[in-house]
């Protein structure tokens, strides 16, 4: 299986094959912020959407970021273990106000929040690229954390199938 | 512009003009009237699609239960019987009606007689050419090397020397993949070679993974009438997810539509083309969704969910075709294309009637040499029907019946599974059903039958999901085809509803299905692992040779809320 690179070619296939469904994570920078550790979020726990947006968020409101940010990922997975998605939001990258986080979330996986990718003003742009794991069909989210802590967010579904019964 | 009676009567020159035997045609009610077209503009489109390897005419009854969900529902192209016949101002009882619905279907397919074969097709192809000279293109929407045992036996082959002969221009695709990549690339070249085929294939959406290059050209220009012409291929966006994946491997496909819109862009302004096409494999709900998102289309020909529009629907300034499948029907699109723009169109979807168009004797001819070698076995009588035998439908149906029977006799289970596919031959009351109609069922190179345990809730599972894909209300989300078929059980549907609450009072065995309980299935075309049970051909002929004469009683097996 090939495994999917966007803007970087520096990166080994053993940086990508990450933990936490991440296995493949560049930033637009060519830096890459290496996937988080079991530690973070210890394998073999489940974490339900609201508990894991509670802990991650607490109760900060969250904005409609539709004109903001472009969530690219397809709309039937080929392969549910290896779903290609893309955050690119709209955004200056200055030192006073840039675009700080990008989490990706899953809302049906065992572990929603499958990726937070950390950017700096260096950056340049505001983009990430990633391929994660889908468990089921459900809604995958991009949430997008600001320099001054606003937060926004996109949703799209995506559905994994059985598949079959094609015309 | 819609087909009224009056036009249907105006025929008769344009009939005997094609050499018709005119004094056949004042005691008939008008199928060569059905050919009848006034030639408008400069630039001829001729459009096929999802023939699924039909060389020679075939009944195929179109569907009798056909829901759309939301905005859809009972309006085309979700309409069909007498709904349809209002729609688009036809008579009951005509060739019209026996073409495009499934109305009185053994009696009006006795009377008219089957339909499509190459050897017709290649007579009126050629006539347009004929009329025509230098304005014609003639278009292949994919679907068309799969669903016959010779297509399979050649690996496509003996398709691929039809749609030759027949000089199609340009091709996109879908089943054509189940043969492998390798293979499509044999018959049909890629971005650095040629292949057998004589046209151009092209597939804008098919990408390797990766690094999500283009295996294709993504389009073709061709001058037409002074006109270019810009064609724009999209293959069937979910190949990778609705077959095995181990035929296409590296690839990946998706619907695309900023590619889509880039590319129309590229034609108009970098290319300067005066008229550009969409040669799609979406579906007719992905087409009409694609038509309304991106600017610069002006005709999608479309297949892959086997409608039958008799005319095109228009969503903007874009016409979206579908014509049908199985060789029934040969799309005529006449355009006037003045200053890179459409003036005026017109169209007709013309019936491929086989008793009224004579045989192309060169096609005849080439038809006849690719099946001699496997004529006799394909003859073989299994048993005669005394039913009517259809596939076609969004719900069981009877040749699906007689595969799940099959399924559940052979491997004593409880409850069969076969897919929903839309293609698949009629056979009519009294018609012997021959080996060659097994495999225009079964032809497929994933034909193995497997036989395990499911939990219940995996059943209900797996019927949610297949449901989804048909009537997820955004047609994005749709992979067409039809509802699986089911043997053993009975059930409802609420197809409105969202995933996982579309399925209710499943029953097995006429008991409510436990959840926990597990049943033994049977079922065949896994596209999941690779099963090992008989090819389902061989466990279906060995059915109906042991039964010898076939008689389906109703089954009413799914209620629909």
């Amino acid at each position: 299986m090939k495994i999917a690179v966007r803007a970087s070619r520096t990166m080994t296939r053993r940086t990508m094959l990450g933990t936490l469904g991440v296995i493949a994570l560049a930033a637009a920078s060519g830096t890459l912020t290496p996937p988080r550790r079991a530690g973070a979020q210890p394998l073999g726990l489940n974490e339900s959407l609201d508990e894991a947006m509670t802990r991650v968020f607490g109760s900060r409101s969250i904005k409609d970021g539709g004109s903001l940010i472009k969530l690219d990922i397809p709309l039937i997975a080929e392969n549910g273990a290896v779903v290609p998605v893309s955050v690119r939001v709209d955004s200056p990258m200055t030192p006073t106000s840039y675009v700080k986080h990008i989490y990706v979330v899953a809302d049906k996986n065992r572990i929603p929040v499958v990726t937070r990718v950390t950017l700096t003003p260096a950056a340049g742009q505001a983009f990430m690229g990633a391929n994660i794991r889908l468990g089921e069909t459900g809604d995958v989210r991009a949430i997008v954390e600001q320099s001054d802590g606003t937060l926004w967010q996109v949703k799209r579904e995506v559905k994994v199938t059985v598949g079959g019964c094609g015309g | 512009m819609d087909v009224t009676r009056r036009d249907l009567l105006k025929l008769l020159a344009i009939a005997a003009a094609s050499g018709i035997d005119p004094r056949r045609l004042e005691a008939d009610d008008g199928p060569e009237r059905l050919l009848e077209f006034e030639p408008l503009g400069n630039v001829t489109l001729l459009h096929v699609t999802d023939a699924h390897a039909t060389t020679r005419p075939v009944f195929y009854r179109e569907p009798d239960t056909l829901i759309g969900v939301g905005d859809e529902r009972g309006k085309p192209p979700f309409v069909t019987g007498t709904e349809f016949l209002r729609a688009y101002h036809l008579a009951a009882d005509t060739a019209a009606a026996y073409a495009y619905t499934s109305l009185d279907f053994s009696a009006l397919a006795a009377r008219y007689g089957r339909m499509g074969g190459y050897a017709h097709l290649a007579t009126l192809v050629k006539r347009v050419r004929a009329e025509r000279p230098g304005r014609t293109l003639l278009l292949d929407g994919g679907d068309t090397i799969q669903g016959s045992a010779v297509a399979l036996w050649t690996r496509g082959e003996d398709m691929v020397r039809v749609s030759n002969e027949l000089g199609v221009d340009v091709l996109t695709a879908h089943w054509e993949f189940v043969y492998g990549i390798d293979r499509v690339r044999e018959l049909f070249g890629d971005r650095a070679r040629t292949g057998l085929f004589a046209g151009d294939f092209v597939a804008h959406n098919v990408r390797e993974l990766g690094w999500n290059d283009r295996v294709f050209r993504p389009y073709t220009i061709r001058r037409v009438g002074g006109v270019s012409v810009g064609v724009i291929g999209q293959a069937f966006p979910y190949t990778p997810v609705s077959h095995p994946r181990r035929f296409v491997p590296d690839l990946t496909f998706g619907i695309r539509q900023d590619g889509v819109q880039a590319l129309v862009n590229e034609l108009r302004d970098g290319r300067k083309a005066d008229l550009i096409v969409l040669l799609s494999h979406n579906g007719i709900s992905v087409d009409l969704k694609l038509a309304a998102r991106v600017r610069g289309l002006d005709v999608i020909l479309g297949g892959h969910t086997h409608d039958a529009l008799p005319q095109p629907i228009v969503v903007g300034r874009t016409l979206v075709v579908n014509s049908g499948s199985h060789g029934k029907f040969l799309s005529r699109l006449d355009l006037d294309v003045r200053r890179g723009r459409v003036a005026d169109h017109r169209y007709r979807l013309i019936p491929v009637l086989a008793h009224y168009v004579p045989e192309d004797a060169e096609m005849a001819r080439l038809v006849r040499e690719l099946r001699r070698p496997w004529e006799s076995k394909l003859g073989e009588r299994l048993a005669v029907s005394e039913s009517l035998l259809y596939r076609r439908g969004n719900f069981n149906g009877t040749f699906d019946e007689l595969i799940l029977d099959a399924l559940l006799k052979s491997f004593d289970a409880q409850v069969a599974f076969s897919p929903g596919f839309r293609w698949g031959v009629t056979i009519l009351p009294g018609q012997e059903i021959t080996l060659e109609d097994v495999y225009g069922h079964t032809a497929l190179t994933y034909p193995n039958t497997w036989v395990r345990e499911l939990a219940g809730r995996e059943i209900h599972q797996i019927m949610e999901d297949v449901a989804d894909n048909l009537f997820h209300p955004d047609p994005y989300y749709r992979q067409g085809g039809d509802m699986v078929r089911l043997g053993g059980l009975t059930y409802t549907i609420d197809p409105a509803k969202t995933l996982g609450r579309r399925i209710s009072d499943i029953r097995i065995g006429g008991r409510p299905l436990e959840p926990a309980r597990r049943y033994k299935a049977a079922g065949w075309a896994s596209v999941a692992t690779e099963a090992d049970g008989p090819p389902a051909w061989d466990v279906v002929a060995d059915h109906l040779r042991r039964l010898g004469r076939v008689k389906l009683d109703p089954r009413p097996r799914v209620r629909v809320v």
